[in-house]
């Protein structure tokens, strides 16, 4: 079943919302807005907001809030890198990874366009855009604030009629068939153009355990006319199936991808003993965009046994049925969830409310964990990862990064 | 973030909210129960959201905890049966109906299919809603496409 009529039917058979979750919605909202209203502080220093600023610095900040959301709003209305979406910022080297206007193809009602794409050394961006070309009104809803069109659906009729729009798995980079590698991501949004859908994709290809190099890499994406999966040709002669590159049906467009050339990786690998488990920071990628780490982990056999005969033999479900053993990962996850990047002194180099979302932990296993965090031109010359105890970090339960 | 900001948020998310707690839950006295106790422990934690833009996934990722929450206390409240006594699934001979194949799954696996093929949700962003590794999301994925395709009698596209 193609994933949209499943998608489809899932829909109609998914209850909505009943008015009594609504309503318990509203009454627990209503309580804490009664209970905020109670607690409003009280201002008894005039010119000056509880841990806040003198009244004339509060109109300067105002004024400066003013000026930066005319610029960001000016920024949405021209264009949005695809950094804007996937990072929810545009790191200070972007202008120089991101390629524009890579491609385009016409089909009867829509055109497609890779817009942009970008290369870090360890991810691809691409944004690529689904126009109707006779539209006369814009796709998806407008949020003000952030100058985004939300846009629930993946297809519009005239994609259909067209029959474009992403249609296998795979994608294929200089000829190499590429499997949706883990900690992808990606957002679909309406655009100010009439009838344009944009699609902003993020892959981790280092997940696939895929670099690329070179200033000609041929990325093609299956994005064009659908083509019948029974037309897709797999190779099984090797160790993995592999999907060969089908000659109709894709996007095709060349990336200079020679960033990695400039890129500094460092194997810091110096081990912990965390008591349950040891841990050392395998690779650490310094990239324009983004700095990538690789943690490595293993959990002691005896407190994998002490954890079970805690806690039980493993995961169940809600009827009682066991879906996997404890391992590694649940012995250590509370500890890996709380890590923060940290300077030599125990401060933590960035505020973990900015991260939230988008960097930090991206994922873990019962070997390995993955953290990103935003570029930096400076590191500090010492850095761990280490759980917080109070306003500086344990170090007794820190692995060293730097 | 105020009061106000923070109704306006919840509200805006109101069918992402029901169709996680119902996903996981399957009880819909039990999901009014869920998302009232997930806004309350929200907003005494609204200091940990700092990017509003990082909302949705903050907010599911607390209504799901407190799923687990809920879940856990149940399990608690019925004897659990030893593996031994588990009931063996019968092959499906017939197709069947997907809003029943849907309820047999488990939590783990209807949330999963919800939360990516109705929400429309990448792995990385359900992987950051529920706070489980992406590999996890994925295999949980696998596992419940293939679920389905034996209740179904009928493979679901990736």
């Amino acid at each position: 079943m193609k994933k949209e009529e499943f998608r489809k039917q899932l829909h109609a058979e998914t209850p909505e919302p009943p008015d009594h979750f609504e309503l318990a919605m509203q009454r627990e909202l209503s309580r804490i807005s009664a209970e905020a209203q109670a607690e409003a502080p009280v201002r008894t220093q005039p010119g000056r907001i509880r841990g806040g600023l003198p009244r004339k610095a509060i109109l300067i900040a105002m004024i400066v809030a003013m000026l930066a959301g005319a610029v960001a709003l000016a920024s949405t209305l021209l264009k949005q890198n695809v950094f804007e979406l996937i990072l929810w910022d545009s790191p200070e080297n972007a202008d120089s990874v991101i390629q524009y206007d890579l491609a385009k193809e016409s089909f009867d009602e829509c055109d497609v366009e890779i817009k942009q794409a970008a290369y870090d050394g360890v991810s691809l961006y691409i944004v690529y855009s689904i126009r109707e070309r006779g539209a006369t009104e814009t796709l998806g809803e407008y949020e003000e604030e952030t100058g985004l069109y939300y846009y629930g659906g993946q297809t519009f009729p005239a994609m259909e009629r067209d029959q474009i729009g992403w249609w296998t798995d795979q994608f294929w980079i200089d000829g190499r068939d590429v499997d949706m590698p883990s900690m992808s991501t990606g957002m679909i949004v309406g655009s100010d153009t009439p009838g344009e859908l944009l699609f902003y994709n993020m892959y981790r290809l280092d997940q696939e355990d895929i670099y690329l190099d070179g200033k000609n890499v041929e990325i093609a994406l299956p994005i064009g006319r659908q083509q019948p999966h029974d037309t897709l040709v797999i190779d099984r002669s090797g160790d993995k199936p592999v999907t060969l590159k089908p000659g109709k049906g894709l996007i095709t467009f060349h990336l200079d991808c020679s960033v990695r050339d400039g890129i500094t990786i460092t194997h810091p690998n110096v081990e912990a003993d965390l008591g349950t488990h040891t841990a050392k920071v395998a690779e650490v990628t310094y990239s324009p965009i983004q700095m990538y780490a690789t943690m490595s982990l293993q959990v002691k056999q005896e407190a994998l046994d002490a954890f079970t005969a805690q806690y039980g033999e493993g995961w169940y479900d809600s009827e009682g049925n066991l879906m996997w053993p404890y391992s590694g990962m649940d012995v250590f996850g509370d500890w890996i969830a709380t890590l923060q990047l940290v300077d030599g002194d125990g401060v933590p180099v960035f505020d973990p409310a900015d991260l939230a979302g988008v960097y930090g932990l991206g994922g873990y296993g019962d070997n390995a964990a993955w953290f990103t965090f935003p570029y930096l031109e400076t590191w500090p010359d010492e850095m761990y990862l280490a759980p917080m105890d109070g306003d500086t970090a344990d170090f007794t339960q820190a692995v060293r990064l730097k | 973030m105020d009061a106000a900001t923070f109704q306006t948020e919840a509200m805006k998310h109101k069918r992402l909210l029901w169709r996680v707690s119902w996903s996981m839950l399957n009880r819909q006295e039990d999901c009014d129960d869920a998302i009232q106790e997930a806004l309350a422990r929200a907003w005494k934690q609204r200091n940990t959201l700092r990017n509003p833009r990082a909302f949705r996934p903050w907010l599911v990722r607390i209504l799901t905890n407190t799923c687990h929450d809920m879940i856990r206390r149940q399990m608690k409240q019925k004897a659990l049966p030893l593996d031994d006594e588990a009931v063996a699934i019968e092959p499906f001979t017939d197709p069947v109906p997907l809003r029943e194949a849907i309820d047999r799954l488990s939590p783990e696996h209807r949330t999963v299919i919800i939360l990516h093929y109705l929400e429309g949700a990448s792995v990385r962003e359900i992987a950051g809603m529920l706070g489980i590794p992406s590999g996890t999301v994925k295999s949980r994925l696998l596992y419940a496409r293939q679920n389905l395709r034996e209740m179904l009698h009928e493979s679901i596209d990736d």
